[in-house]
């Protein structure tokens, strides 16, 4: 089944759509690491946030372009607002106090969501003009997938053009590679990084909207895609655009083959993937800054 | 007999050539000071020697054997250690657990776990015998966060000799002292036995023409000149590039 | 001053045995099942500050757990076998697992091995939800208990089972004071003050924190198999990565790196538990309140807190008598 070069290409296409899709919410998780060090798991939660704000706007009538609209900029709102009153300050802790400080915004946006929407999965239908399927090398394929994946491709290519060509990204770059020299040149590392999480969080929030009419709304979607998250951060390399594409194209293929070939297994076999890249690369495949191990 | 050698060792950082075919051998027993500028490429070779870099191209022998893949473990459990530019202690213990520390780790005993650590005698009298051979013994119970910065470089030297090392690597043992703690290192690098070879990096001067046998004079990464102390003061090359310039601390003054 | 810390440690530790004793005397059958509970989220706990003890925080810590639990389960309900024979290889398996695992996980760096760890407790997580052999979502029940009666000890009785398991837990803790005060002990700690000086003394690093977590999946499958047994079900939200949370919450409200915070941290955590999940209907909302509140507010614990003041009055007292040339104990 898997030989027959039609099912193969639909497969491949479902694989490129799941790696867009890790490759929006990886993308402000390595960076903000990157920059930082700091380890934000709540990350998801923001996507999360995103996509039932989505479902409201649909319920409410609203069309899903202009929950496309709408819902990053509240996920970044929010996100940034989180970042000011909560987040910030765990930023001289240590990693342990980050993943307590993130864990504990997940739990509480979990029940929060689960106040205001009840337990029961919620539905975004896709939008009229993509719900029809487009014959791809010869198989029909869902446009509205299409459509992740080009999105997907336009934002890669916007990010490079922003990270290797303008000012902005050539201060992230510079505090990615070198904190304290940064802050010692007159950097004011505080406010890139205000940037730098809203923008993050803005492509969480892209992320939450564009994934609902495929993956559902449900309570636990944070946790569940924040892990595969990590897994493409780790095996990309923290910080480096190039690192966490490669990070997803790997991640994404593995869930969607993995699924497919052994799918009670499938999650070993990303973790497999994960645990060949950390023995043979401990700092990832493409980090922006490498690690030397003691010892 | 050559107790360690470095044949045309090379390190690059990028288009920085931080160590260029440095070839040294050094006499067992011996003492040695490599001095130079700020960025000469001084730590870089210790870090080298020590196992903390890999060199890009060159080899390093040690008692004739070459170790240059060896890591900075299986390096000290050989025979060469090394003190730290920087405090590089256990900032948690008290100076004895520190010293405790080491000798259980040179001694082998380090991975019992059925016993508690102050039942072992041999690294618990070990301890105390280089706490009295630095000058630490007054202060063994104090953690090494209370502990003032002289001590602390001090207990930094005393880790190196724990490992009861052939190769003694001293990587500016006197920086930010003061003269009188200056002193008392300078004593304490005198009293090592001379079973032991010592290569100390140092700025100060006086240190340097006191205990060295021979001095290395590095620069960009290069050997400029070595010989004997009088040999290097009398020197052409270092008295073109160095002498008279106040800043290089080749003139012997305190360092800023 | 290292005898002072450690005398409160074990202070606390003794304190909180004699509550522990004296509370499942007296207690009814419902709170014999939460002293259970407790005593076992505290096994879990030690195995989890063992491994902090050399400086890896693990967050996915449940995996290990869940290894014990599902071969327990396995080796006695699917396979019929004896639970007497089941509990040391259960055992064993975490010690391989965490073994497997610690091979190229224990090699990355701090931030790196939370993010390793917790992925792989969620590969069994997602292993336990999808495969039919334990019932998947819905688990599995009839897990049999240990069978002491040949020495009289009968596990089917609650208030037994609680005090074997308060037992239990005091043996564990005991053994694990006496490693973490051995040479291999003080070598963990001295690897996560400064591993690269440890590595620069002609210590293997690498070693020293595999073993570590070699011996920590060991404990956390035996709290694995006690818990399966305690609950008589098995189910894949025992490897969720909510209670990789919860333990690691547990011995940070204790006090992370001190032992004894592992036991209280978990006896506190389970009586919170009962309290808000009684009084509110989304109670995890107020959990995550005081994960934030522990997080920024007192990240050294309970026993933490206890041991810096006995560290600021020591260095007080150490400062005064500087001052005091003529006292002769200067």
């Amino acid at each position: 089944m898997l030989l027959d070069p039609q099912f193969l290409a639909e497969q491949i296409l479902n694989s490129l759509q799941f790696s867009m899709l890790l490759f929006l919410l990886a993308i402000g998780l390595s960076v903000v690491f990157g920059l930082m060090d700091y380890l934000n798991l709540s990350h998801g939660t923001i996507y999360m946030f995103a996509a039932y704000v989505a479902f409201s706007i649909t319920h409410l009538g609203g069309s899903f372009w202009i929950a496309l609209l709408l819902a990053p900029l509240a996920a970044a709102a929010v996100g940034v607002l989180l970042y000011f009153v909560l987040l910030k300050r765990a930023e001289k802790g240590g990693h342990l106090t980050q993943v307590l400080l993130t864990v504990g915004v997940i739990y509480m946006g979990t029940d929060l969501i689960r106040i205001a929407y009840g337990d029961l999965p919620k539905g975004v239908s896709q939008p009229e003009g993509l719900s029809s399927a487009v014959v791809l090398f010869g198989i029909p394929y869902p446009s509205y997938r299409l459509f992740i994946i080009g999105l997907g491709l336009v934002v890669m290519v916007a990010l490079y053009f922003a990270l290797e060509r303008t000012r902005l990204g050539a201060l992230v770059r510079a505090g990615v590679d070198d904190r304290a020299t940064a802050e010692t040149l007159g950097i004011d590392i505080g406010k890139v990084f205000a940037l730098v999480f809203g923008i993050g969080t803005y492509l969480a929030g892209v992320a939450g909207v564009v994934a609902a009419p495929v993956f559902g709304v449900y309570p636990g979607m944070d946790v569940s895609i924040i892990i595969l998250v990590l897994i493409v951060v780790v095996v990309g390399g923290l910080g480096s655009l190039r690192g966490v594409i490669v990070g997803s194209l790997l991640i994404g293929f593995a869930d969607t083959f993995g699924k497919l070939l052994l799918p009670q297994f499938a999650m070993m076999m990303i973790y497999l993937v994960m645990a060949l890249v950390l023995i043979f690369r401990p700092s990832g495949l493409m980090p922006a800054r490498r690690f030397s191990a003691p010892g | 007999m050559i107790a360690l050698e470095t044949r045309a060792l090379h390190k690059s950082f990028g288009s920085l050539a931080a160590t260029q075919d440095v070839s040294l051998a050094f006499e067992a027993g011996s003492r040695y000071a490599i001095i130079g500028p700020n960025g000469a490429g001084k730590t870089t070779y210790f870090n080298l020697l020590a196992g903390n870099l890999r060199p890009d191209s060159g080899a390093i022998l040690f008692a004739g054997r070459d170790v240059t893949h060896l890591d900075v473990t299986s390096r000290a459990k050989i025979g060469i250690a090394r003190s730290f530019q920087r405090n590089n202690l256990f900032p948690e213990f008290t100076v004895r657990d520190n010293l405790i520390l080491a000798c259980a780790l040179r001694a082998g005993t380090a991975q019992v776990f059925w016993r508690p650590m102050r039942q072992t005698a041999l690294a618990h009298a070990e301890a105390d015998e280089i706490a009295a051979q630095v000058g630490l013994t007054d202060v063994l119970g104090t953690t090494v966060r209370q502990l003032s910065y002289g001590s602390q470089r001090q207990l930094e030297v005393a880790l190196a000799l724990a490992c009861k090392p052939q190769i003694l690597l001293l990587d500016e043992p006197t920086s930010g002292m003061s003269p009188e703690e200056t002193a008392r290192m300078h004593d304490l690098i005198n009293a090592i036995p001379r079973s032991l070879t010592v290569i100390v990096i140092e700025h100060d001067m006086d240190i340097v023409l006191n205990i060295a046998d021979r001095i290395i004079v590095l620069d960009y990464g290069r050997v400029l000149e070595q010989g004997t102390p009088a040999e290097i003061r009398a020197s052409a090359v270092v008295r073109q590039r160095y002498l008279g310039e106040p800043d290089t601390g080749l003139s012997g003054g305190p360092r800023s | 001053m290292m005898a002072s810390r450690t005398f409160i440690r074990r202070s606390v530790g003794a304190a909180l045995v004699v509550v522990a004793l004296i509370a499942q005397a007296h207690a009814g059958f419902f709170a014999q099942e939460l002293i259970a509970e407790a005593a076992i989220l505290a096994i879990f706990a030690l195995s989890l500050d063992l491994l902090a003890t050399c400086g890896l925080i693990s967050f996915g810590h449940a995996g290990l757990l869940g290894v014990g639990c599902y071969v327990f389960a396995g080796l006695t309900v699917l396979m019929g076998g004896n639970p007497n024979v089941a509990f040391p290889l259960a055992i064993v398996a975490g010690a391989v697992a965490a073994f497997t695992v610690g091979l190229f996980a224990v090699r990355t760096t701090g931030a790196f091995f939370i993010m390793v760890t917790l992925a792989a407790a969620e590969m069994l997580f997602s292993w336990g939800y999808r495969s039919k052999t334990f019932g998947g979502a819905n688990g599995m029940g009839g897990i049999p208990r240990i069978d002491f009666s040949a020495i009289g000890i009968d596990l089917n009785s609650p208030g037994t089972f609680a005090l074997t398991m308060i037992v239990l837990c005091i043996a564990i803790w005991l053994l694990l004071e006496l490693v973490v005060s051995s040479p291999f002990g003080r070598t963990l700690a001295a690897i996560r003050q400064n591993p690269s000086r440890v590595a620069a003394l002609g210590g293997r690093v690498f070693f020293y924190r595999l073993a570590a977590f070699t011996a920590s999946g060991a404990l956390a499958a035996l709290a694995g198999a006690l818990k399966v047994q305690h609950i008589n079900f098995i189910s894949p939200e025992l490897v969720s990565w909510f209670v990789s949370g919860d333990v690691l919450i547990a011995v940070v409200i204790g006090g992370i790196g001190t032992l004894v915070g592992g036991p209280l941290g978990a006896a506190l955590l389970v009586l919170l538990k009962e309290v808000l999940s009684s009084t509110f209907g989304h109670w995890y909302l107020f959990l995550g309140i005081i994960f934030a509140c522990v997080a920024l507010l007192m990240p050294k614990g309970i026993v933490g807190y206890l041991l810096d003041l006995n560290d600021r009055r020591t260095a007080r007292v150490a400062a005064a008598r500087r001052r005091e040339p003529t006292e002769s104990s200067a």
